[in-house]
């Protein structure tokens, strides 16, 4: 992507990904099961949302990539209204695989990787530029980055408000290699999607500004 | 920023560090107090020295820049051999300031981000263009990155080989320990950066 240039925007289509979004968020909000929780995970969406908009004319980026990081954040939304143990999709899939705990928050943990590290791609090329495998190694080094931050806030907010929600809000369900795990299952999903992405681009049926 | 053309470093001076690594890793694998963890936690330094190898022509470093990854080399060789639970110095800190664990392994991760820190500036500098904040951001996600990775590393470890995995990992009874590792890297690259900006802010004006 040479400075600054992004496929062109349907009119319609950020506005209306707003609206969507701003109607499934308020769905969310309505009777969580532990507002504590549903407040300490919105932070995180909160974060997103003020930086895609404060980066929306310095960095912006395809209609592609905003979808996918709406994807991601109703995926989290549905972690914050249930709390991610109590997630009913995650109880469904547990016999399928012999799952011991739900599931779910692993699932979008590996979303966080394999959705965001579009956005990531996208942003990073403004600025970076080198050999190809590292062109396309570097938007998961952002994505686990990031990952890592997570788990050091989750643990630390875990200490702080221990009493009261932050065990649900951290989510072990007694793995002790939970954060491990989180993180590489991000690393994982960035993984994946670059390198289809990267195998798309060589066959051709990708034209990603790369 | 203006391109800066690094001064180049003369062979002769990688060639002596690439002897004093050899002697290094040498020295830490003679009577080490547990030889199947120590070849564990020199599977890094190996992807290490391939990478500085390899990359000696294509993103030379400064001196600065080689000398800051061997004191790193020398930290965590000495980790390597006495195993990071039992290294004395991490035991005498226990003794002197009544902590519960050794805290060596700890030091080291912070150590890592407070020295590896400026070497990755210097080696992807040339990958950002026209760009001051992106790269130190980059700069600090592959620190954390390296962290995340070397914790999933000695978690799977304890999977395939319970006996050394338990050594390896250091968990040394800290539920938090792969947080706190982590937290302690992030620590020093963003120590390390606040000083490169500094130094640069200070060349520029």
């Amino acid at each position: 992507m040479r400075n600054g240039e992004t496929s062109p925007s349907h009119p319609w289509f950020r506005p209306g990904l707003a609206i969507l979004f701003a109607v499934c968020w308020i769905l969310s909000a309505i009777h969580p099961v532990d507002m504590g929780v549903w407040l300490l995970e919105n932070v995180l969406t909160l974060q997103a949302v003020l930086w895609v908009w404060f980066t929306r004319r310095l960095l912006p980026l395809s209609d592609l990539s905003y979808f996918l990081i709406a994807a991601f954040l109703l995926m989290h939304e549905v972690g914050a209204h249930y709390t991610y143990e109590l997630v009913p999709i995650g109880f469904w899939i547990k016999p399928w695989f012999g799952l011991v705990r739900n599931d779910w928050d692993r699932i979008v943990h590996f979303a966080f990787g394999f959705l965001l590290v579009v956005p990531c791609y996208e942003s990073l090329r403004r600025f970076f530029n080198g050999p190809p495998w590292l062109v396309w190694l570097a938007p998961s080094i952002l994505i686990a980055g990031m990952s890592a931050f997570y788990e050091i806030a989750e643990a630390y907010a875990n200490l702080v408000l221990a009493p009261y929600t932050a065990a649900a809000y951290l989510s072990l369900q007694g793995d002790p290699f939970d954060s491990q795990n989180d993180m590489a299952m991000a690393v994982a999903g960035s993984m994946l999607a670059m390198t289809i992405a990267a195998l798309a681009q060589r066959r051709g049926t990708l034209s990603w500004q790369a | 920023m203006a391109s800066v053309t690094p001064v180049p470093v003369p062979r002769r001076f990688l060639k002596g560090l690439a002897l004093f690594w050899l002697l290094v890793i040498a020295a830490s694998f003679l009577h080490a107090a547990n030889p199947v963890v120590w070849i564990l936690e020199n599977l890094p330094t190996i992807i290490a020295c391939l990478w500085l190898w390899i990359t000696s022509k294509s993103r030379p470093l400064s001196r600065t820049g080689y000398l800051l990854c061997t004191a790193f080399l020398v930290l965590h060789e000495i980790g390597a051999h006495y195993t990071y639970g039992r290294v004395p110095a991490g035991a005498w800190m226990a003794l002197q300031f009544h902590f519960t664990r050794n805290y060596y392994d700890r030091c080291v991760h912070f150590a890592f981000g407070l020295l590896i820190s400026y070497p990755l500036w210097e080696s992807f500098r040339r990958n950002m263009r026209n760009s001051v904040l992106p790269l130190y951001l980059l700069v600090l996600a592959i620190v954390m990155w390296f962290g995340a990775l070397y914790e999933i590393a000695e978690a799977l470890a304890l999977m395939l080989a319970p006996d050394a995995g338990a050594v390896f990992l250091a968990q040394q009874g800290d539920p938090f320990d792969s947080q706190n590792d982590m937290a302690c890297a992030m620590l020093g690259s963003l120590i390390a950066l606040s000083f490169i900006a500094l130094a640069r802010m200070r060349r520029q004006t």
